[in-house]
């Protein structure tokens, strides 16, 4: 993904309209969930990804069992009887093999379905991780302003001066020598995937959070509450806090969809998931022999497409929920 | 406005020492591996890794160790003595036999900027329509079209829509060459690797087609909604009701009044984009068309275990950002004095 | 060229073989070869000659993936880089295409003479052979004791002098000097002299004719390419050297430098030597040498290209191979075809654009022998019993990419047949290039595991492979075979490169498997597919090439012995002793002797030299 809606916002007057919108105070008065929900219902295109993503998660819980369900084989079997004999070349869809094999006769339909556990694995956690620093971060920097705030805000504009992608392979090197990172707290594989990761997205949700409490700080409730004599700590975890729980979910679930992209990006370079059927490694690996085995690189990436494209959707239908004013659709 | 762009300078350089020192961190003190294995290259004995300790003054504390690399980055000289290559010296490349990283990446320059440039212009040339009047004939069974298409464009994975643009309509490689019922021959487009045979300008652009078009595609999208919700927005805002309301015709309103203020955060979008892209982001492009950009070199130096390399290029990537956006924004804050107060 | 397969076989792309007799399609291999046992159709034999009719003049593209290690020739060791140094450097002694029983002399007027007590053997230099400008003068003896002297730099990293020369008096104390002042030039090895300008004289520490024969093999590696001293000197003195960037050639071709054109003709006098063809990564440009005179000096090769041109770069080697197959006037470098273009090649291309040239040496899947639980000879014979090796082999393609390795001296070299042959040594854990798992699972029982299978926390093994295919491909495959056998294996992809030497190639963190290590042998005889592999001695805490880490008195001794036997036919057998003892060790499982495929444009006829499988430069000519 070459430019993402991760950008930071604009130094500028007459930023995103959208951020701006979203006014978590004026749900906190009426029964937040239920109005959510009911917006939400209506964009019947939601629903449906929704649908998709439920059973996308279980599937990827349950995969040996549906795996066995449509009777292929493993993902790390070999059958070299799908090679054909004269070139050891990869045979495509077939009874015995739905989406084709690999290059060295794995079933591309079992490590398709194995390829979901890595993307969410990643997603998940990676977008956790990455919320959890940013709320941190981005609710000290809103809430306690003065020094606090120009050094996180500072620390922000440096890391998003360097392209993530760029910065995301050379973590991605620096950490995949002998050792890992950080005395070997990050290993190879999967944990330098989500600590990069991590680490180059957490500015975004920092830069909304932050900006979220220096509005919300200002709100009448927060004044009451410290007249009251309140502790900052009570105010933060009592009514700060409570009126972020909107909008982070709304960006954490923009969020995630970039993340499966970026992990797949990553693998795709070689930089990621190596030891399980990744979906962007699939392709990578597809990639000198996708003019005749078509099948290795369209299954992944439709899988890819149609994940990513339900939490598109999903994401949309909550911003569009959360928003009571111009809705845009 | 000069003190603004004072204040904003200095701010750029005390970005580019952060900078510097967030790629020393990554690539000097988070791995646990030694440094100087690291950078020993192929097949280094212990007495090639203690030469390179040595010249490389990986015994120093580590802030003598960042000053140094701080020093060698910003001089503006040759320094022969000190092993310093001015000007910016961004290091050298271990697996090309020691040539400077700067001009390793004033080598692959031309390519990214070519490949970016026409991408910026293609999806312009489609965002800012397909925007414009979706924004208009909102809920039209167009606009909704649109909408969804463009966000399958943006949920597609690069490399993988490159793939399959390759598979269709490469020259070479392209199942589309006999379609069905005329048979007429979509495979029309230079394949993988054309940009390097390429020996004119015009050929090369052509080899680029692709590359352009499967660049261009997701940002085109997010373009075009971007525009849409801004356009969305500003139409319903009292000027433009008082702008209707005075007479004027519904496409002056659009144009005049709407578009010319929807378009004012799609600039600044562009500017960082474009800044980003031309630093690196292109990667994932040059390596499936096979770009001889600095998104391949870093690709290869990946491949090479080229630690040096990729630190410089990440290094120059962040330079290079923040000299851009401190030009866009001196520019901006030339159009839009509001900005200066901020 | 050992170890080196680096840039040789590259990323992306599986490498593939043919079918048996692509004119039958589908039909039964021709009666009575198994599958294990290839050989190469007639349609893709090797082309070692040049055509009786071959035209002088043009330029001959070499698309490659990757670059050459050093355009120094003291520190050239890869494959790739073998294919520029043939054409541009005369060495003692050299490769002539189709003669690979040992090498053809080139520099040295004839083969060296030894003495009868094998101490002293002398080369006389040819007359006539002159340096490219600006050096210009004639070549002497001094020349080649200078070029092995500044081996010992460590500016100039040579990787493989220790290996052969520590026999030559005074070389250790030399390499000694030299590790102690890197920038205060080469120090001089007392035992090699020039009595005069053209006689060589190399004294030994060890009065024996082999290990003689073998030191002369050994100088027809780039290394014995001749250095001027006056010249080299100041290069020499930094460290590292950059005498890289100034050669002086000797061959028909040279590195197109500062004083010459691109057809070869001297256009500034006032030059420097600085090579401006040499763009590393991207490009190398040979140009005719113009003070090469081959009819004069009698030089072997024919040089009938008039420029050459390499380029770097193309590592998606299924667009290069079918820029290849489909365009004029290019060939390919260090790389084979994928598996999807080889099939086009195959079916598609004309006579000869494809070619199999057999690949000496083998592949082989290491083990430590050092550490549990592969320390227990049982558990190894059972994991080669197991090991279903026709499903490795095919992993690079199939049937015609190679034939089943049976044990360690590969086709071709002395003692082959003695060794076994093609069927191999008579040992029931290797009988089975399918694998016998009933067999493996008596090996673990008599290894004390009851069940037949691994048991416990000793099977977790590690093991480091190729990130890439088809190396990435075999480490797979091989996993999921020792997984059937009960072994937990963590594996761990990284680049080639890495994996040598970060990995394999250092002890301290060797893993338990190494499954994409190989031997390509620097010359023509079975000492180099043994020895480096299998014998204590070899065990070096850095750049280690026995990988198993075997150490049995037994085999020791007898590569001992071995070294030092000169009749060809004695030596011959002594090394199939040794290879049958090794074999009996089970340290690794061999699994494929192969053959390479080489692709070609249709107007280029391309001549294959045998010693690296590859496009000989100096015999192709175009159509």
């Amino acid at each position: 993904m070459e430019a993402s809606e991760l950008r930071e916002q604009p130094a500028v007057v007459g930023a995103s309209a959208e951020l701006a919108d979203i006014d978590p105070t004026a749900i906190a008065a009426r029964s937040p969930w239920r109005l959510f929900w009911r917006r939400f219902r209506e964009d019947k295109l939601a629903m449906a990804s929704l649908i998709f993503l439920v059973v996308l998660i279980l599937v990827a819980i349950f995969a040996p069992l549906v795996v066995k369900i449509f009777g292929a084989p493993g993902p790390n079997e070999l059958d070299g009887g799908a090679l054909d004999p004269l070139f050891k070349n990869p045979t495509g869809p077939s009874a015995e093999h739905i989406f084709g094999v690999d290059q060295i006769g794995r079933d591309v339909f079992s490590r398709t379905i194995y390829g979901a556990r890595v993307s969410l694995i990643v997603a998940f956690a990676a977008t956790a991780l990455a919320t959890l620093a940013g709320i941190v971060t981005g609710l000290l920097a809103g809430y306690l302003r003065g020094w606090v705030d120009t050094a996180i805000s500072r620390s922000v504009d440096v890391l998003l001066a360097i392209p993530y992608l760029l910065l995301a392979t050379g973590l991605a090197v620096a950490c995949g020598g002998e050792g890992g990172c950080l005395g070997g707290l990050i290993q190879p594989g999967l944990g330098v995937v989500i600590f990069v990761i991590s680490f180059t997205s957490w500015t975004y949700m920092a830069r909304i959070v932050r900006g979220q409490t220096l509005s919300l700080r200002e709100k009448e409730f927060v004044e009451a509450a410290r007249s009251v004599g309140a502790s900052n700590t009570r105010i933060i975890f009592k009514e700060i806090l409570p009126n972020l729980a909107a909008p982070i979910i709304v960006y954490a679930s923009i969020l995630i969809p970039q993340v499966i992209l970026y992990e797949a990006a990553l693998s795709f370079l070689g930089v990621g998931v190596t030891d399980q059927p990744s979906w962007g490694q699939m392709i990578s690996d597809a990639t000198p022999i996708y003019t005749t085995a078509w099948w290795y690189m369209l299954f992944p990436g439709l899988a890819l497409l149609f994940t990513v494209l339900a939490f598109n959707l999903v994401g949309d239908a909550m911003q569009d929920a959360l928003n009571p004013r111009a809705k845009k659709t | 406005m000069l003190r603004y762009i004072i204040r904003r300078t200095l701010w750029s350089v005390a970005m580019l020492v952060l900078c510097s020192a967030v790629v020393f961190a990554i690539f000097y003190i988070l791995p646990t591996a030694d440094p100087a294995k690291l950078r020993a290259g192929r097949a280094a004995d212990p007495e090639k890794i203690e030469t390179i300790r040595k010249s490389l003054g990986l015994d120093d504390p580590k802030y003598q160790q960042f000053l140094r690399y701080i020093g060698g980055v910003f001089t503006p000289y040759k320094n022969e003595a000190k092993g310093v290559d001015g000007p910016l010296d961004f290091g050298t490349s271990i697996f090309q036999n020691n040539k400077p990283v700067r001009e390793i990446i004033l080598d692959r320059l031309p390519a990214t900027v070519f490949l970016v440039t026409g991408a910026v212009v293609i999806w312009l040339a489609i965002a800012i329509p397909v925007g414009i009047i979706s924004a208009v004939k909102r809920r039209s069974l167009l606009d909704r079209t649109t909408m969804i298409t463009s966000l399958a464009f943006i949920s597609a994975p690069v490399f993988w829509l490159g793939l399959v643009a390759l598979y269709l309509f490469a020259n070479d490689v392209g199942k589309l060459n006999d379609v069905p019922p005329f048979g007429i021959d979509l495979a029309i487009f230079p394949g993988i690797g054309s940009y390097n045979d390429a020996e004119t300008f015009g050929s090369r652009a052509e080899s680029l087609i692709l590359p352009w078009l499967v660049l261009a595609a997701a940002t085109a999208a997010i373009y075009a909604r971007y525009l849409r919700s801004q356009l969305i927005d500003v139409m319903s805002e009292d000027y433009i009701r008082t702008a209707r309301a005075k007479g004027l015709s519904e496409q002056r309103v659009i144009w005049r009044h709407g578009v010319r203020s929807a378009i004012t955060p799609i600039i600044t979008l562009l500017g960082l984009d474009i800044g980003v892209l031309l630093a690196g982001n292109a990667i994932l492009t040059e390596s499936v068309f096979n770009i001889p950009g600095i998104g391949k070199e870093t690709v290869t130096a990946i491949g090479d275990s080229d630690l040096p390399l990729i630190q410089g290029i990440v290094l120059f990537g962040a330079f290079f950002i923040v000299i851009f956006n401190l030009i866009v924004d001196i520019l901006y804050a030339y159009l839009d004095p509001r900005v200066r107060y901020q | 060229m050992r170890l080196k397969w680096v840039r040789l076989l590259v990323p992306v792309g599986a490498l593939l073989a043919l079918a048996l007799g692509l004119s039958s399609c589908g039909d039964d291999n021709g009666g009575g070869e198994s599958p294990a046992t290839t050989s190469v159709p007639k349609e893709f034999a090797p082309v070692t000659a040049a055509p009786d009719d071959a035209k002088t003049g043009g330029e001959l593209k070499v698309l490659s993936a990757g670059d050459i290690d050093y355009m120094d020739p003291g520190g050239a060791y890869y494959t790739f880089t073998y294919q520029v140094t043939e054409a541009a450097h005369r060495t003692l002694l050299g490769w002539a295409p189709a003669d690979v029983e040992k090498p053809t002399p080139d520099l040295a007027e004839a083969e060296p003479e030894i003495s009868d007590d094998g101490r002293t053997m002398e080369f006389t230099i040819r007359d006539g052979v002159r340096f490219s400008p600006p050096v210009d003068r004639e070549v002497t003896a001094a020349d080649v004791k200078y070029a092995i002297e500044r081996a010992n730099l460590s500016g100039v990293a040579n990787p493989y002098g220790q290996l052969y020369f520590s026999d030559i008096v005074g070389y250790d104390a030399a390499r000694k000097a030299a590790a102690d002042n890197p920038t205060g030039g080469a120090p001089v090895i007392s035992g090699i002299t020039t009595p005069d300008d053209k006689t060589l004289r190399i004294e030994l520490n060890k009065p024996k004719v082999a290990i003689a024969q073998v030191i002369a093999q050994a100088l027809s590696l780039p290394i014995s390419a001749p250095v001027p001293e006056e010249y080299a000197k100041e290069f020499d003195a930094k460290n590292p050297s950059t005498y890289g960037q100034y050669v002086a050639f000797t061959g028909p071709y040279m590195v197109q430098n500062d004083c010459v054109d691109e057809s070869g003709k001297v256009v500034n006098e006032d030059c420097s030597g600085e090579l401006t063809g040499y763009t590393p990564g991207k490009e190398i440009k040979l140009v005719r040498n113009p003070n090469w005179d081959g009819e004069a000096t009698g030089d072997f090769r024919p040089a009938y290209l008039d420029s050459i041109d390499i380029q770097e770069g193309f590592t998606d080697t299924a667009s290069a191979s079918r820029k290849i197959l489909n365009g004029e006037d290019q060939v390919a470098g260090d790389f084979p075809p994928p598996k999807a273009v080889l099939q086009e090649a195959a079916q598609e291309g004309e006579p000869g654009q494809l070619q199999l040239p057999e690949l000496p040496g083998y592949r082989h899947i290491s083990m430590r022998t050092d550490k549990p639980p592969f320390d227990d000879i049982n558990v190894r014979k059972a994991v080669i019993a197991n090991s279903d090796r026709e499903a490795l082999r095919d992993t690079r393609g199939g049937p015609l990419i190679g034939s089943v390795a049976t044990h360690y001296i590969s086709p071709g070299f002395p003692g082959f047949e003695e060794a076994g042959g093609y069927e191999g040594p008579n040992l029931d854990f290797i009988a089975d290039p399918n694998g016998d798992p009933e067999l493996a699972a008596e090996y673990m029982k008599k290894a004390g595991f009851k069940s037949g299978k691994c048991e416990g926390s000793e099977c977790e093994v590690s093991m480091v492979g190729d990130n890439i295919p088809p190396g990435k491909d075999t480490a797979e495959v091989f996993k999921s075979q020792l997984e059937d056998l009960g072994f937990k294996v963590d594996f761990r992809p990284v680049d080639h490169a890495i994996m040598y030497t970060k990995f394999c190639s250092v002890p301290a963190q060797e893993p338990d498997i190494c499954p994409n290590v190989g031997v390509a042998p620097d010359f023509r005889d079975s000492q180099v597919l043994l020895a480096p592999s299998f014998s204590a001695e070899s065990i070096n805490p850095q750049n280690n090439t026995n990988w198993p880490m075997l150490d049995v008195p037994e085999v020791n001794k007898a590569i001992e012995k071995a070294r030092l036997i000169g009749d060809p036919e004695e030596r011959a057998k002594a090394w199939a002793e040794v290879d049958r003892l090794v074999s009996a060790q089970a340290p690794a499982v061999p699994w494929v002797w192969e053959y390479f495929p080489i692709i070609q444009s249709t107007d280029v006829a391309g001549v294959v030299n045998l010693y690296n499988a590859s496009w000989d430069l100096a015999f192709t000519s175009l159509k």
